[in-house]
């Protein structure tokens, strides 16, 4: 019994003074359950999408406002259609919605037959939350209908309308149209009814069927135009593949310095007649090869055994160039920050999952409160999937392409400066 | 060769070196002993540049300061801790540092080293698979590759065995009858008094003593030692009158053996530092 306290005193005595094995004990769960507390807890969180207003009428515009209103929907009002093209292909928004002009003319017919049509283009990158707005938009659009028919000005026109365009459909008998024209009046005798009642009291956005067909029709489609749809789902996933390869050279390399240390050979390498930039930079150097040998081994499966097909060879270049940079800089700072390997691999992996977390790696940015939305604008792992996506199917231009490339290469050698901070000040300690 | 004049490094209230000044000569080994927290390790990452001293300064005649690149050039390391890697040949260990070094044909020089420090026939192996002797025999060979003016060697025979030893001592020999400079620290006063041409003493960050063997024995240790066995128990007295001490020892009667010794550079160093233990 002795022994077995003693072994387990002993062991819990090197856990607390060992900085790292505490940070993983009593930090990094806490940060954890922060970080998962914030996502699924009450804090406001919105989907981006836009919105672009081609018909008028009163009741596409109701139904913009209402989407506004939703706080599960965070609405961007565009100008006109290829604005919102551009923001779903550039990674702006997850989803656009366009209100074709003949929307509030056609729903006014709707009594007729006539199926109004609203266009709903979505990120193919950003499935679930693309779901979650189609479903928001099926709920807007019934409650759209119900307004309709509780709105005595919108609804005695409808009749009218409807009534109109049963008289000159060249299409049914006589008898036909004897039948829906009593329908028609009895409808419009249910609304009178309806809307007497509405007159004395508040009127409400009664609970609709699902199970109704929907008497909007939403025309779904990934992105607008043909030319920058990825070729497969593959050509959707290779770039998240690619973005963890990446990470996984920052977990083969930041304990490198930490291991010259442990080995003894760091003494030699200072001492040899170069500086401590050019150790520095050698070691980048293999961390960079590592992430674009690692690129092009993906690249190969991914276009021979997947069949993925790369919209701009050029741009993807210079988009793995520009995430390999930003990794190895960044791999730099982690292995100059920590003295010990042990330290260097684990708080070097923790950080690179909390960067991959917070960059939308494990839950889609949608879903997570605003602060960590701002936050993931720091993370090179959100910067590089935009990168390769818009070489390989978003179809960036190159002034669009310079905005994640930029800060790529920032990041990298914001990296590389701190690395070498980091590695001098241990070096002459 | 090699000049430390008045060094001073402190970390803290800890004076770790304190205004040494010492020369080391080409064609010299300079053995630099003392106990445990004495300096010596301060002393030469000073010497190589990688702690600058609070006073004092170290020059390589004709070279410049360490941290000059024409300094980096003609100096070679063996660190006391196995500076290689395991996962590389002892070829490829050599042949980068070779090229680290900027060596104009590593290959060559890296196969010169390992002949050398008799490695050539594991030289394709990797040097993780080797034996601890081998592992210090292919330490030793990335610090001469080069065959750099001055040497600093800290204790680089460390847990070998007496083969290695040999093969590293005689090397080292040869080495400075090359002409390099070697600064050496070690524990094994033995070795030091086999191979040294000069030794200095250091404690709590002083240099006691400077001189050859043969000097500081007939400066500083005039003693004799008795060596008193009692059922194979030995007990080691250092004394001006060792018949004294035989006299007394035979005298109760109980000893099982004795002998008498001149003092050796192991006794100069305990009557200078003293027996007290060092942490």
């Amino acid at each position: 019994m002795h022994a077995i306290l003693a072994i387990a005193v002993k062991d819990l005595r090197i856990l607390l003074r060992d900085r790292t094995n505490t940070f993983f004990v009593i930090i990094f769960p806490l940060a954890i359950a922060i970080f998962f507390g914030s996502i699924f807890g009450g804090s406001s969180r919105s989907i981006p999408i836009a919105v672009v207003m081609e018909s008028e009428g009163l009741a596409s515009n109701e139904f913009a406002a209402a989407l506004e209103k939703d706080s599960t929907l965070s609405v961007r009002r565009l100008p006109n259609r290829e604005d919102g093209d551009k923001s779903v292909r550039l990674g702006r928004v997850a989803a656009c919605v366009i209100f074709p002009k003949t929307f509030d003319s056609d729903l006014e017919k709707v009594m007729a037959g006539v199926r109004p049509t609203m266009e709903f283009y979505s990120d193919p990158a950003r499935k679930a939350e693309s779901e979650i707005v189609y479903g928001k938009l099926n709920e807007h659009a019934m409650r759209a209908v119900v307004r309709l028919f509780t709105n005595p000005k919108v609804n005695s026109k409808m009749l009218l309308q409807s009534k109109l365009a049963l008289a000159i459909n060249p299409n049914i008998t006589k008898e036909q149209r004897e039948r829906m024209s009593d329908v028609l009046e009895s409808v419009q005798e249910l609304f009178s009814q309806r809307n007497r009642e509405a007159n004395a009291t508040t009127s409400n956005d009664a609970a609709t069927d699902s199970s109704m067909t929907l008497p909007i029709q939403i025309q779904t489609s990934t992105l607008a135009s043909n030319s920058v749809k990825p070729s497969s789902t593959f050509a959707v996933t290779f770039p998240q593949g690619l973005a963890w390869g990446f990470v996984g050279c920052v977990g083969a390399f930041a304990a490198g310095m930490a291991e010259e240390r442990r080995r003894g050979t760091i003494m030699r390498l200072l001492l040899a007649p170069c500086t401590v930039a050019s150790v520095l930079a050698g070691k980048s150097l293999a961390c960079f090869v590592a992430c674009i040998g690692m690129s092009a081994f993906m690249l190969l499966v991914a276009t021979l055994g997947f069949h993925v097909s790369v919209q701009n060879w050029p741009m993807l270049v210079l988009a793995i160039a520009a995430c390999s940079l930003a990794f190895s800089g960044f791999t730099m700072a982690l292995s100059g920050l920590f003295k010990n390997e042990s330290s260097a691999r684990s708080a070097g992996n923790a950080i690179v999952l909390v960067l991959v977390m917070i960059g939308g790696g494990t839950i889609p940015l949608a879903f997570m409160p605003p602060f960590l939305r701002t936050a993931s604008q720091g993370s090179p792992f959100s910067w590089a999937i935009l990168a390769i996506e818009g070489a390989v199917w978003r179809g960036f231009t190159f002034t669009e392409m310079l905005a994640p490339l930029g800060i790529l290469l920032f990041i990298g050698i914001l990296g590389l400066l701190l690395g070498n901070i980091f590695i001098h000040k241990r070096a002459r300690g | 060769m090699l000049l430390f004049d008045g060094l001073v490094k402190s970390f803290g209230s800890l004076r770790a070196v304190d205004g040494i000044s010492l020369r080391v000569n080409r064609g010299e080994i300079f053995g630099l002993l003392g106990p445990n927290g004495a300096g010596k390790s301060t002393t030469i990452s000073m010497a190589i540049g990688l702690i600058q001293p609070d006073a004092g300064s170290v020059t390589y005649e004709g070279f410049g300061s360490p941290t000059q690149s024409l300094v980096r050039q003609n100096v070679g390391v063996a660190p006391q801790s196995l500076a290689i890697y395991a996962e590389l040949t002892g070829e490829e260990n050599v042949v980068f540092f070779a090229r680290l070094q900027g060596v104009d044909h590593p290959l060559t020089a890296a196969r010169e080293a390992l002949e050398r420090v008799g490695l050539t026939p594991r030289a394709n192996d990797r040097a993780g698979t080797y034996s601890g002797g081998m592992q210090r025999r292919l330490n030793l060979a990335a610090a001469f590759f080069h065959k750099p003016p001055l040497l600093l060697l800290d204790e680089p025979t460390a847990g070998v065995d007496p083969q290695s030893r040999t093969n590293i001592l005689e090397l080292i020999r040869e080495l400075a009858n090359e002409g390099a400079a070697i600064l050496y620290t070690t524990h094994y006063m033995e070795e030091a008094q086999k191979i040294c041409d000069r030794v200095g003493i250091m404690d709590e960050g002083k240099v006691l003593v400077t001189g050859s063997v043969g000097e500081l024995l007939s400066k500083h240790g005039k003693e004799s030692v008795v060596m008193i066995e009692r059922d194979g128990v030995h007990t080691r007295v250092c004394t001006n009158d060792p018949l004294r001490e035989v006299a007394a020892a035979l005298g109760t009667g109980d000893v099982t053996g004795l002998r008498v010794e001149r003092a050796d550079l192991e006794t100069v160093f305990l009557s200078l530092t003293g027996k007290r233990l060092r942490d």
